[in-house]
């Protein structure tokens, strides 16, 4: 089956209106010449070369203003440029190798927007304000009535005409991810069914930061407005916590801190075999110089058992060898070979 | 002598009325190669394989507005693509071109895909002329005859660009 039949074919029929409102809007089409031809300033032809390859409309003002803007092309695209705004054909060719309106783009050419820009604004005005806007305003006009099978049932109002021409900005958002974004933030109260909604949290308007303090969310400013008489929804602010060894755990009174590092020690006393009334010393690991004090406890049996196997529930056995063997060096070497072979 | 009556006059043929001369631009605007409108090339397209118009323009409306579709012009021919892969695209055909034009915007077409970077084009087609323009133009890596869904033989063919 021919590509064209597998499209339309994939394509659910929209209703009359919405089609009507589509028709009514030309389709972004590249020409060959602005591939092909010989001169074709380096914004179009490098336009052209991303519309081919699928780019999205803003990688396509982009490839056009990189050229644009690039030292090698700049005298040439600027004098490009210029004929532009005077030639009907230099600007249809743009157009088309952008996949954009050449009405548009002669539109913007005369009121003095250089090519570039009147690329990235004819296609902003073609291909979404064309097809997407034409759709929307379909959808709109569609309103009065359901729209059967689409799942579309849009609202009347600015909030349905996200992609509108002269409505710039709408669907994207202001509020930019403090320090580089690092770290997405889903609101959890999207898992609630709705029966459990009373139970929803206000999402968190603070974030770790790369040091470990804590900042906003979001640099935009309005998260730092807050409605007269809305004071009292705001959040604590948090303070940054470090805890290391040595360091008082924040948020426990000093009994309090002293009961967890019973309790830790009491944790690793256990797992380790100490025996009845030994005072258990354990140094943290890299820690530096912390030091839990265990309370004293008798082992349990699978303790006292691994105790044995391991030889360090009688401190001070060396593992390998007794009394016979003192006056020789530990280690490996020929001696304790010997040693081994002997043994068995 | 006798003189021979002369025959009577013929009679009106009604020729000049406006539906003549609709068919005449049509046939003045293929002969001319008068540059079509997107719109009227896809009419044609879709009178000629029998689909209709308005589901085939919105779907390469939406196709295009997605980014799963693209269409490359030359003269009155319209080109559909799709990227399989980066390098690989699927293609059809639809036209408004006469056949010695249209291999040109075969050729055409072939070399705006060399300049895109496209390495390998694909296509299902029952248009002999395709077939015979992209042969002319490159060499063809492999053509299969296969059914289509209403059982007509079309080909597959599988073309290096270059």
């Amino acid at each position: 089956m021919g590509l064209l039949k597998k499209i339309v074919k994939a394509v659910v029929q929209a209703p009359a209106k919405i089609v009507q409102a589509i028709v009514k809007n030309p389709l972004p089409v590249i020409e060959t010449i602005a591939l092909t031809a010989i001169g074709v300033p380096a914004p179009i032809a490098s336009a052209a070369v991303a519309a081919a390859n699928g780019a999205k409309v803003g990688d396509i003002a982009l490839a056009a203003a990189t050229v644009y803007a690039g030292g090698q092309v700049g005298a040439a695209a600027g004098e490009s440029a210029a004929a532009a705004g005077s030639s009907a054909s230099t600007a249809q060719i743009a157009a088309s190798a952008a996949g954009a309106s050449t009405a548009a783009v002669t539109k913007a050419l005369a009121t003095g927007q250089p090519l570039d820009k009147a690329i990235s604004s004819a296609l902003t005005a073609g291909v979404i304000g064309g097809t997407a806007a034409g759709a929307v305003e379909g959808i709109k006009a569609a309103t009065t009535e359901n729209v059967p099978g689409l799942g579309l049932k849009a609202i009347p109002g600015q909030g349905t005409q996200l992609f509108a021409p002269d409505q710039q900005g709408y669907g994207i958002t202001s509020r930019v991810p403090t320090e580089g974004g690092q770290g997405i933030f889903a609101d959890p109260n999207v898992l609630l069914p709705a029966s459990l909604s009373a139970y929803a949290t206000p999402p968190s308007q603070v974030r770790a930061g790369a040091a470990g303090q804590v900042v906003p969310r979001y640099t935009a400013a309005g998260d730092y407005l807050t409605p007269t008489g809305m004071e009292a929804y705001n959040l604590p602010q948090e303070t940054p916590q470090k805890v290391g060894p040595g360091m008082n755990v924040g948020g426990l009174s000093k009994e309090g801190e002293s009961a967890a590092r019973s309790l830790i020690g009491y944790g690793l006393g256990s797992a380790f075999g100490s025996t009845a009334g030994q005072t258990q010393q354990t140094s943290a690991k890299g820690g530096g110089g912390a030091t839990l004090t265990g309370i004293s406890s008798a082992p349990a049996a699978g303790s006292e058992a691994l105790g044995q196997a391991l030889r360090i529930g009688d401190p001070g056995a060396p593992i390998f060898g007794g009394e016979k063997d003192k006056g020789k060096k530990s280690g490996w070497n020929v001696e304790s070979l010997r040693y081994m072979g002997q043994e068995s | 002598m006798d003189k021979k009556p002369l025959s009577p006059p013929q009679e009106k043929s009604g020729f000049g009325q406006p539906q003549d001369m609709a068919v005449l631009d049509q046939v003045k605007k293929q002969r001319t190669n008068e540059r079509l409108s997107t719109e009227e090339i896809l009419q044609k397209e879709a009178e000629r394989s029998g689909q209709d118009f308005d589901s085939m323009y919105q779907a390469l409306a939406m196709g295009v507005e997605a980014g799963n579709v693209r269409i490359m012009r030359a003269n009155n021919t319209l080109f559909i693509y799709d990227i399989v892969q980066p390098g690989v695209a699927d293609f059809d055909v639809a036209s408004a071109d006469s056949d010695n034009i249209f291999s040109k915007s075969v050729q055409e077409f072939m070399q705006a895909m060399k300049v895109a970077g496209f390495k390998r084009i694909s296509t299902s087609t029952n248009n002999p002329a395709l077939s015979k323009a992209l042969q002319a133009v490159t060499p063809v890596k492999s053509v299969r005859q296969v059914a289509d869904e209403t059982g007509q033989p079309e080909y597959e063919l599988i073309v290096e660009v270059m």
